[in-house]
């Protein structure tokens, strides 16, 4: 046991390191925060005068979201921010310490390939969740977006089903570009492909047939329903219970498969000298 | 008798793959054969140098020392463990540095970098800031609140050289770590690796370098590597025998009209 406690210490003052580090970076870069903030204000205004020009028009099709568009549209946007997190960061912080040379000399230390995969990750998945919160506070606050139906249990547990689904497509995305050294394919593929058919913008109930097909593939399909049912209409999980049911089934294929493969990815690169990027 | 490092064989040929991946990776399309049967023992607290040629193999060599490349067949053993087999634990005993050293985090201070490692090697709080105030003294590292971006070369260096004694490796691979040195800085680092690293605590150091008019004042044996084949080792003088040369220098001319 105690030889369990101190492994467990350890690996926090890992995990602990690494979010030092980059919340550091983060901090030398003085005006992202600012930019961000920017950013995700005009994204509000913007969708906010869309949401008057829609106007009672779209009431049937959002009903079961609770009729707004503004509120059903920031909450697509604010929670895809989790899926660029996953499909962003594991690719580019690995590629980043590739490209400074940090991968090698972080590999000579006794830490593991996925300590180092997952710490990496976990300062972008603070940072959105505090972009999630600027847009959920402006939005409610500023623009009037009603969440005072928001449950808020249900809403965590689907978040973290979300975050690890993500997650898994970010490291499958993260080995492939190791391997490739050439870009990031799986995430230029699903960071499109994932907003047109995942719902982000637009209900998938409005898509024809044959490309719903595509939406109900793609964890962020189920993710935004789930959120923005709890969130705006204050469902339970039994009324969420299949959506939930479906992020848990994504994390258990993705997760499990996107780990074998990283360990697949990282030996090809041991055998071809390639952990520095050349 | 146990070694430091022990390599039976070695042999590690990078070749140009097939398929939709290698094509997307813009193939070289040449078979690169980095290391060809290398077999070398190193003892414990001596300092062994390597020279070769661009492109002999010497930093193949050291990476698979490190498991940072699998080899494709031969053994590698570190403090006799094999690191095909007890990978973490022979890991452990390790460490590397780069000569023109960059692989630190530009936008932090020095201190926030090791301090940084340190967490990695399992240590941190008082015990790392002791541990790298004692490093900064014996390097001269200066202040250690200066981002590293600003550092000079010879900061940098030693900043790689006290991030590779944060953690209990008693073998430091240098691969050419005079590159981007004035003659001063790269004085003080021969002194410390003879004196401090080698003389004092033990250590065994293994050098890859082309600085072959400074590697006999603080060598204890040498090896000659050229296309991935060692070509000799042993002490200066077997060496220079088995290559009929009367120096390093002349060594090195051979090799070259060699390639040429």
């Amino acid at each position: 046991m105690i030889f369990l406690r101190g492994y467990r210490n350890t690996m926090l003052r890992k995990i602990l390191a690494f979010i030092k580090r980059d919340f550091t970076l983060a901090l030398s870069y003085k005006f992202d925060f600012l930019f961000h903030t920017g950013t995700t204000l005009v994204s509000l205004l913007t969708f906010f005068f869309i949401g008057k020009l829609v106007g009672k028009g779209a009431e049937g099709i959002l009903e079961p979201y609770g009729g707004d568009y503004f509120s059903f549209v920031i909450i697509g946007i604010a929670f895809s921010n989790y899926l660029n997190a996953a499909m962003g960061s594991f690719t580019g912080n690995l590629r980043w310490e590739q490209e400074l040379g940090t991968l090698e000399v972080i590999f000579l230390t006794p830490t593991s390939i996925f300590t180092v995969l997952l710490a990496s990750a976990l300062w972008d998945f603070i940072f959105t969740t505090l972009m999630v919160f600027v847009y959920l506070i402006l939005g409610g606050f500023v623009f009037g977006m009603d969440l005072s139906h928001a449950n808020i249990l249900p809403a965590a547990v689907i978040l973290v089903l979300t975050i690890l689904s993500f997650s898994g497509l970010g490291i499958i995305s993260a080995g492939l570009g190791l391997i490739l050294k050439e870009g990031d394919p799986l995430g230029w593929f699903l960071g499109g492909a994932t907003k047109l058919f995942g719902g982000v913008y637009f209900p998938v109930a409005i898509l024809p047939l044959w490309l719903k097909g595509i939406s109900y593939l793609l964890p962020l399909t189920y993710s935004l329903n789930a959120l923005r049912k709890t969130l705006l209409k204050g469902a339970g999980f039994c009324d969420v219970s299949q959506d939930v049911l479906a992020l848990f089934m994504f994390v258990l294929v993705l997760l499990p498969l996107s780990l074998s493969f990283f360990s697949y990815a990282i030996r090809r690169l041991k055998r071809e000298g390639g952990l520095i990027h050349q | 008798m146990t070694y430091a490092l022990e390599a039976i064989n070695l042999t590690k040929i990078f070749k140009p793959g097939r398929g939709l991946i290698e094509f997307l990776r813009h193939p070289s399309g040449k078979e690169v054969r980095a290391l060809d049967g290398v077999s070398l023992t190193v003892e414990k607290g001596k300092i062994f140098a390597l020279i070769g040629p661009n492109a002999a193999g010497k930093t193949t060599l050291i990476k698979v020392f490190c498991s940072l490349v699998i080899p494709d067949s031969g053994r590698c053993l570190i403090n006799g463990k094999d690191i095909s087999r007890e990978g973490n634990k022979a890991k452990a005993g390790v460490s590397l540095i780069y000569g023109e050293e960059k692989s630190f985090y530009w936008r932090l201070t020095v201190r926030e970098n090791l301090e940084f490692f340190a967490a990695l090697y399992g240590f941190g709080g008082k015990r790392a800031k002791e541990r790298i105030d004692e490093l900064a003294e014996i390097l001269a590292l200066g202040d250690l609140n200066v981002r590293y971006q600003e550092c000079s070369a010879g900061i940098r260096q030693r900043a790689a050289v006290a991030r590779s004694l944060l953690g209990k490796a008693d073998i430091i691979f240098m691969d050419e770590p005079f590159l981007s040195l004035d003659p001063g800085a790269t004085e003080n680092l021969i002194n410390f690796i003879k004196n401090i690293l080698v003389g004092r605590d033990g250590k065994t150091i293994f050098i890859a370098t082309h600085m072959i008019e400074k590697v006999e004042s603080f060598a204890n044996r040498l090896g000659v590597i050229d296309k991935g084949k060692l070509i000799s080792a042993g002490s200066f003088d077997e060496v220079k025998r088995a290559f009929g040369a009367g120096s390093l220098d002349d060594i090195f001319e051979r090799l070259s009209k060699y390639h040429a």
